[in-house]
């Protein structure tokens, strides 16, 4: 009898374990809820092609709708959405980054293009190449809250949270400017080279880089003494950047020369030049570091770098006229 | 009263408008050509900068301004002009990349109490990349231009003017031209 009871007691704790153990290995093989995501907006296509980063592969085509012509694209670092600006359809959808289904669109402006998230996807901000404002989108109520005047043809966009900032591009300004996200004034203007388009912030929020795209350069700025510390020269009409998340590396887009300039971040040097596909637009860094995304505007296709080999290893297909414009990799929750 | 404060609120929109950026999206047009001819010949034909009239079945005349500055005149009512720079040309590689400097306007419309310009090709910040290679039995000729659209502001798009129009309109101008050149260099 006591043999018994032990045994449909070990029976039961052998179950229970059993069941720990399947829970954690579901847990490993799907990594976590959900998987990091590239999100590629296909501007000619009108839709979103989503790419699981642990595979490389296209999981999903998300149509955005007729016409739209997505461009600019966000994602929150804790948040469960990824932001789609669209300057034809003249709104933002809303991607749920669980189901990768639109749940939303939202009227913003006459021709928004550049879009950013806070940390946990809460503020949206969106640049309105048209109406020289950006709009900020609160997303628990859906509404836009405030509209802050900016320069010429605001662009680029990085939301630095812990120094409750907005940093804006304005392109046809040739000016980068700071916004408190506190208070929706701008704090700072500060010169940059011709035509800035894509921004990239160091990770502790000490350097931000602004990508020139007609003067061929990268002006980087002091974000505390809110002034350009030095340039760098790059290749032909380069457009976005994206910096490791050590800090410590630069990756430039050279549209004309379909091109990556690798920069090094204590240096200001270019150490490096990769051949990647034709007209390489938007860029961005896995989470760990491993991966470079580049997506080439001019083929339809994704380059995929090995950060540490510094070569494509896999070139992933999107759909037409992909731009990928902003921080498009989600992180894993 | 409601209707007159619409129509103010529409000016002060519009107004900032005017000195705008061009469209929000870069366009691409790629065109390419077999021509049975040795790719050394072909070459020579279309790196003379001053010369693209000699093939170019839109283009009437070629004035140098300096050796990397053209004034294209072309053959359609009024003779509209391009002005044109070379950026580089490599011999080796037998490509040459040229941009568009000016143009001229061609006619100017009132849109949306507007004055807009048309001018001779409408599209903006325009690039070129023009490249010869060597391939089985002659030359590829290869012909690539990115652009904006020349309109400045956002939609609606007036006549002409839209992205697609751009598209198309440097397409016919890549088309007819390597057509011609093809037919020259065979003959």
């Amino acid at each position: 009898m006591a043999k018994q009871i032990s045994l449909a007691f070990i029976k039961a704790i052998f179950k229970k374990v059993a069941f720990f153990l399947v829970g954690m290995n579901m847990l490993t093989a799907c990594s976590t809820q959900p998987p990091s995501y590239a999100f590629i907006t296909n501007q000619l296509d009108d839709s979103v092609s989503v790419i699981d980063i642990a595979t490389q592969n296209v999981v999903k085509t998300i149509a955005i709708g007729e016409g739209k012509r997505p461009a600019g694209i966000a994602t929150s670092k804790s948040g469960h959405q990824a932001f789609v600006a669209n300057p034809e359809g003249v709104d933002i959808a809303i991607i749920d980054t669980n189901t990768l289904e639109v749940t939303n669109h939202i009227p913003v402006g006459a021709g928004p293009v550049g879009i950013a998230s806070n940390d946990d996807g809460t503020r949206v901000y969106i640049a309105d190449w048209y109406q020289n404002i950006i709009s900020v989108f609160n997303t628990d109520t859906s509404k836009i809250i405030a509209t802050i005047p900016v320069g010429k043809s605001p662009a680029g966009l990085i939301v630095d949270d812990n120094q409750h900032r907005l940093y804006v591009a304005n392109r046809d300004d040739n000016t980068v400017i700071i916004v408190d996200t506190e208070h929706y004034d701008v704090l700072n203007t500060i010169e940059v080279g011709t035509a800035p388009f894509g921004l990239a912030l160091s990770p502790n929020g000490q350097l931000l880089y602004s990508v020139n795209v007609q003067s061929s350069n990268v002006s980087v700025i002091d974000t505390q003494q809110t002034k350009v510390v030095d340039t760098i020269t790059v290749g032909e009409w380069p457009y976005c950047a994206a910096v490791s998340p050590d800090g410590h590396t630069l990756y430039v887009t050279n549209q004309d020369d379909s091109t990556i300039s690798v920069i090094d971040t204590r240096s200001n040097s270019v150490t490096d030049t990769i051949d990647v596909g034709n007209s390489p637009d938007g860029i961005d860094v896995t989470e760990d570091g491993q991966f470079i995304y580049v997506v080439n505007w001019g083929e339809a296709t994704i380059s995929v770098i090995d950060s540490a080999t510094k070569k494509v290893i896999s070139t992933i297909k999107t759909g037409k006229g992909p731009r990928g414009f902003g921080q498009f990799i989600t992180k894993k929750q | 009263m409601k209707k007159f404060l619409h129509f103010i609120a529409a000016v002060m929109i519009a107004v900032p408008m005017l000195a705008a950026a061009h469209g929000p999206t870069r366009q691409m047009v790629e065109e390419k050509i077999f021509i049975k001819a040795a790719p050394d010949k072909v070459w020579a034909m279309v790196k003379d900068f001053g010369g693209i009239d000699k093939w170019h079945p839109a283009i009437a005349g070629t004035e140098l301004k300096d050796a990397k500055t053209r004034v294209l005149t072309l053959t359609s009512e009024g003779n509209p002009t391009i002005t044109e720079e070379l950026e580089s040309s490599d011999d080796k590689k037998m490509t040459f990349v040229y941009k568009i400097l000016d143009m001229s306007v061609v006619k100017t419309i009132t849109f949306n109490s507007v004055d807009t310009p048309y001018f001779t090709l409408p599209v903006a910040n325009y690039k070129s990349w023009f490249s010869v290679k060597a391939v089985d039995g002659g030359s590829e000729v290869k012909w690539k231009g990115k652009f904006y659209r020349s309109f400045m502001s956002n939609p609606p798009v007036p006549e002409g003017q839209s992205d697609q129009d751009a598209v198309d309109t440097i397409k016919a101008v890549y088309t007819a031209g390597l057509e011609n050149l093809k037919i020259i260099m065979e003959k």
